[in-house]
């Protein structure tokens, strides 16, 4: 059986998950495994979208005031707030073919970890085109990818538990008159690991969990292994002058 | 002038547009919005693309299917029209 390998990284700032996955992708090539990667987020943190404007997505002086860290991500789609979350990355060679050259079915196929790993859960979940997860008609995660030097990079939020309040505190809404009724549509439409089992469950668990779903969708086994010096040293350059840096947070 | 609007495309995402625009030709505008286009710098040539253009739906269209066929860019969530309709929407809000 094929072995990928396992990039378990614990807790970060946003700047550095950012990086590492933005490393990982930039030197990957078809030589080397697949990598899939476990991470969570301290301190708590939004994330926003590539094409997203930060000024009308994001209350800053909040997210300041709450010590949440604000990062713009390489890949589109929408702002999240990373709080109790388990979130994966994935990163394989377009020519290794693992995965379709079609986004779509891509999306599909890698999404189809998270559904599995859900499973393990005893959680009943399925794809949404084009990028979420849902379960019992209700969101349980949200992904993103993009495609750079030849490679595929995919990222997504398994939701542990959701604050839909605290969320919303830091986030702009296009209407402020709309906002008590955004808020409820979001709490109809947002699930999580704890509301679907009415129990919270620990990090460890949803990630071996997440690592089983992987290893069945794509039958291959996941060893666990370290970043290498060169994407230590790559993510490092990489937060200084991309993530952390104000001309890329506010580009948009 | 400058405009704004906020528009929700028909099956897909949210898109964001800032517009600056004479009499009825577009000096600049700004995509944004929670969408997905590969790859992610593609946007700029369809702002680009959009420049000097005429604030009519049909010729801002053509403009976005041209750059988006000659980049090879693959959107998720907008489209040309979607844009187009955006674009229009902001015009007429500057009214």
């Amino acid at each position: 059986m094929k072995e990928w390998r396992l990039l378990e990284t614990d807790f970060n700032d946003a700047f550095t998950n950012m990086a590492i996955d933005e490393a990982v992708n930039t030197l990957h090539d078809e030589t080397k495994k697949p990598t899939v990667r476990f991470y969570g987020w301290k301190p708590s943190a939004i994330s926003i979208g590539y094409f997203q404007c930060v000024r009308e997505e994001v209350d800053l002086e909040r997210c300041k005031e709450l010590d949440v860290d604000v990062v713009r991500r390489i890949t589109g789609g929408g702002a999240v707030f990373h709080d109790a979350e388990l979130t994966y990355s994935f990163v394989c060679s377009e020519k290794s073919g693992v995965v379709s050259k079609n986004i779509l079915d891509s999306y599909k196929k890698i999404c189809n970890s998270v559904v599995l790993g859900l499973r393990t859960l005893k959680i009943d979940s399925s794809f949404v085109p084009i990028n979420d997860i849902i379960s019992n008609g209700q969101k349980i995660s949200g992904n993103a990818q993009t495609r750079r030097n030849g490679n595929v990079l995919q990222h997504g939020t398994v939701l542990m538990g959701v604050d839909v309040e605290k969320m919303f505190s830091l986030l702009l809404v296009p209407d402020e008159k709309m906002r008590g009724k955004m808020i409820e549509d979001i709490k109809q439409r947002v699930t999580s690991v704890e509301l679907q089992l009415g129990k919270k469950v620990s990090f460890d668990r949803v990630s071996s969990a997440m690592k089983k779903g992987f290893e069945e969708n794509f039958e291959i086994r996941l060893v666990t292994g370290k970043l290498t010096s060169e994407e230590k040293i790559l993510a490092e350059k990489i937060k200084l002058e991309r993530f952390s840096n104000e001309s890329w947070t506010f580009r948009r | 002038m400058n405009s704004k609007s906020v528009y929700k495309i028909p099956n897909g995402k949210l898109v964001k547009i800032s517009l600056e625009f004479n009499s009825e030709k577009i000096v600049s505008v700004r995509i944004t919005g929670d969408f997905f286009l590969h790859p992610e710098n593609g946007i700029e040539l369809i702002e680009n693309s959009l420049k000097g253009k005429k604030l009519e739906k049909s010729m801002l269209m053509t403009a976005i299917e041209k750059a988006i066929a000659e980049n090879n860019l693959v959107p998720f969530g907008i489209s040309s029209e979607g844009i187009a309709d955006a674009v229009l929407l902001a015009k007429g809000n500057s009214k």
